[in-house]
């Protein structure tokens, strides 16, 4: 029943949604558009819980994993059996600090543990132990590039508050067999430790929200604090979204839960945006829920979960004393050392895309687009790295260009694309020395996709080296000039026809199978008829 | 089960107020500091009492899971607010809040090491239902 209801109102929106952009098409013909939705400012927050990258589990020294055996992962602490004490993981305190020093926030000396009490079935303790009162850290802020990738609007860079990052656990994992009405338990992922990042609600749409994710995954990677499979739940953002008019105070907002990827958060954040503006418009009230994302539909539907407020009677923890850390860097104790994490820390994406810029003066758009994707950017240090005369924007281009279409010709994710770092760069040597025009650099780099051979070998093979030779050249010009239809195509140029010289270009082209240096083809052309 | 527990709990708590004695507490053989009688309320101030409405009852009862639907019990709720409403009376102004006498003590952290799980049928064992030795099934 309320199934159906639930279908109805998300085709209604959809039907109103593209109503919506009908009309906002006709708002050039009209002075005043009927719906006024651009008035509405939207502000979004996002928490966001991180899998914590470890052996064991936050509290017991079970395995952390994902997709063992079910129910196998287990601790008497993690199926919630009276008697047991929590013991912390010392790696996870590491890799929470960590985090939280390249997000620069303000890391707490003494944090605390409290319980969250509530009830569900894979919740077997009845409680999940976090950090609400004193967390492991707070104030931080990140500034990261934002650039969509389906319109070319020039990137800019964003700057977003972290209120806290705390320690917790994760919950079991309940399956629903809705035709038999049970739910099955499995506590393996119970006790497996999170990071939540709370940030402020300092951004204002779902690309914005998206940037961040990703710059997030960038961060992690470079870290190795969290794996950030996001298909896996290593990953998972909520996101708080409300609209308000200009001047007006925040409106009531809503949160969806649980987004699985980095495309999802824009298109959920950016289909509940239009949502609340539809409800407002329309007269109705936003109310302070939550709602799932479904990616198949691509709608936010209501989940009925809290209809009452929750009361989750925190309480201090009894079961752990005060968490302390080193601040002062003294090598003396076991407690975790927040100076020698700082120390310890790589160059983080912000410091890569830098690099790009300053040392090998890439422009901000492409260091941005190698730098999102370290496979990309892995290609580039290693070809870069083992011939530092190589053009650097050669390289990108090639890179961003002629790789990723490669790859995308073959069906082939980059991270499995066969063509090695070595294979580019002789690639891109080849290209520097007009050995190879770009046309034919394609075709070798197709050709590299299937076997390991070099460059020079592939284009010896098929004879697709370009002819740069000068004595080469002016022999193939004048033999082409010498024939019936050049000496004709000669004496229209003389006669003042300059644009000729193209077309007499383009028969060289042809004749030579695309394999001429054409810039020097013209050169000798114009020296050939003066 | 745990509903079950809880409401023993509750009615054990019921008879411990009604001062139906089920434990002999002379039996006790060795010295403690605990008080043997109770110890009257040091309180000066009157505290009011609260009345507590079904809806509010309706929503305990579902946070904590415990059937309040005994008479006695809503009184022994009632007596526990009135109880830790007292604590309302001191004065706390400029004092920080202690969470543990433990406070100037670290917390000892483990090495990140596998060193449990793999018992599987130990942790299934108190289940009441299980799906072929895979899976707990919750209770409805």
């Amino acid at each position: 029943m309320f199934g159906i209801i639930q279908l109805n109102l998300c085709k209604l929106f959809n039907r109103n949604l593209r109503i919506k952009t009908i009309n906002n098409g006709h708002k050039t013909f009209s002075t005043k558009p009927k719906l006024k939705a651009n008035v509405f400012k939207s502000v979004i927050g996002l928490e966001i819980h991180a899998q914590i990258l470890s052996e064991s589990k936050l509290f017991s020294g079970a395995k952390n994993t994902f997709a063992s055996e079910i129910n196998s992962c287990v601790g008497l602490l993690d199926a919630g059996i009276p008697g047991c004490l929590p013991v912390l993981n010392k790696r996870c305190v590491e890799a929470g600090v960590k985090t939280a020093l390249a997000l620069s926030c303000a890391i707490n000396e003494v944090s605390m543990f409290d319980r969250k009490h509530y009830f569900y079935s894979d919740l077997p303790s009845g409680y999940q132990i976090t950090q609400q009162r004193a967390p492991l850290a707070g104030k931080g802020s990140l500034i990261f590039p934002v650039i969509t990738p389906a319109n070319n609007s020039k990137p800019y860079y964003k700057a977003v508050r972290i209120h806290q990052i705390q320690l917790e656990q994760d919950s079991g994992k309940s399956l629903h067999d809705d035709e038999l009405k049970i739910s099955l338990i499995d506590l393996n992922r119970a006790g497996i430790p999170l990071m939540e990042l709370v940030f402020e609600p300092d951004l204002e749409d779902g690309e914005e929200a998206a940037a961040l994710v990703k710059e997030l995954i960038l961060i992690f990677n470079s870290i190795e604090t969290c794996s950030c499979k996001m298909e896996e739940g290593a990953l998972r953002v909520d996101a708080n979204v409300s609209i308000h008019k200009e001047g007006e105070p925040l409106g009531v907002r809503t949160e969806i839960k649980n987004i699985g990827s980095v495309r999802g958060v824009a298109q959920a954040i950016a289909y509940e945006i239009e949502r609340q503006k539809i409800v407002k418009i329309g007269g109705g009230v936003i109310i302070n829920e939550t709602r799932q994302w479904d990616a198949i539909s691509k709608t936010t539907i209501p989940m009925r979960d809290k209809e009452v407020v929750q009361d989750y009677r925190y309480m201090p923890e009894p079961n752990l004393l005060p968490l302390h850390l080193n601040m002062n860097g003294n090598e003396s104790d076991e407690l975790v050392n927040v100076k020698s994490i700082q120390k310890s820390l790589p160059v983080l994406p912000q410091g890569l895309r830098d690099e790009l810029i300053n040392k090998y003066k890439l422009s901000e758009t492409t260091a941005i687009i190698i730098v999102n994707d370290p496979v990309l950017h892995k290609y580039f240090q290693d070809i870069i790295n083992s011939n530092q005369l190589r053009s650097p924007k050669l390289i990108t281009n090639i890179l961003i260009n002629e790789l990723l279409t490669t790859c995308n010709k073959n069906k082939t994710d980059l991270e499995k694309c066969p063509i090695s770092a070595k294979q580019l760069g002789e690639l891109i040597d080849m290209l520097e020395s007009h050995e190879l025009s770009l046309n034919l650099a394609k075709l070798v780099l197709q050709e590299m996709f299937h076997n390991q051979k070099s460059p020079q070998v592939i284009a010896t093979e098929n004879d697709w080296k370009q002819i740069s030779d000068d004595k080469e050249i002016r022999k193939i010009c004048e033999k082409v000039l010498g024939s019936e239809s050049g000496q004709k195509m000669q004496q229209q140029y003389k006669a003042g026809k300059s644009k000729i010289l193209l077309a007499i270009a383009g028969e060289i082209k042809n004749k030579t199978n695309n394999r001429i240096n054409m810039a020097k083809v013209m050169d000798m052309l114009k020296e050939l008829l003066k | 089960m745990l509903t079950r527990n809880l409401k023993n709990l509750i009615q054990l708590r019921t008879f411990c107020s009604s001062k139906k004695k089920i434990f002999d507490w002379k039996e006790i053989k060795f010295k403690t500091k605990v008080p043997q009688e109770t110890v009257k309320s040091q309180f000066s101030e009157k505290t009011e009492r609260i009345k507590i409405t079904e809806n509010e009852i309706f929503l305990l009862e579902k946070l904590s899971l415990v059937d309040l639907e005994r008479k006695e019990a809503v009184k022994v709720l009632e007596d526990s607010i009135e109880f830790a409403s007292k604590i309302h009376n001191i004065n706390t102004e400029n004092v920080e809040p202690l969470y543990t006498v433990l406070e100037n003590y670290q917390l000892t952290l483990r090495d990140d090491k596998v060193t449990d799980g793999n018992i599987k049928k130990d942790v299934l064992r108190n289940a009441v239902k299980t799906e072929e030795d895979t899976y707990f099934i919750a209770p409805k």
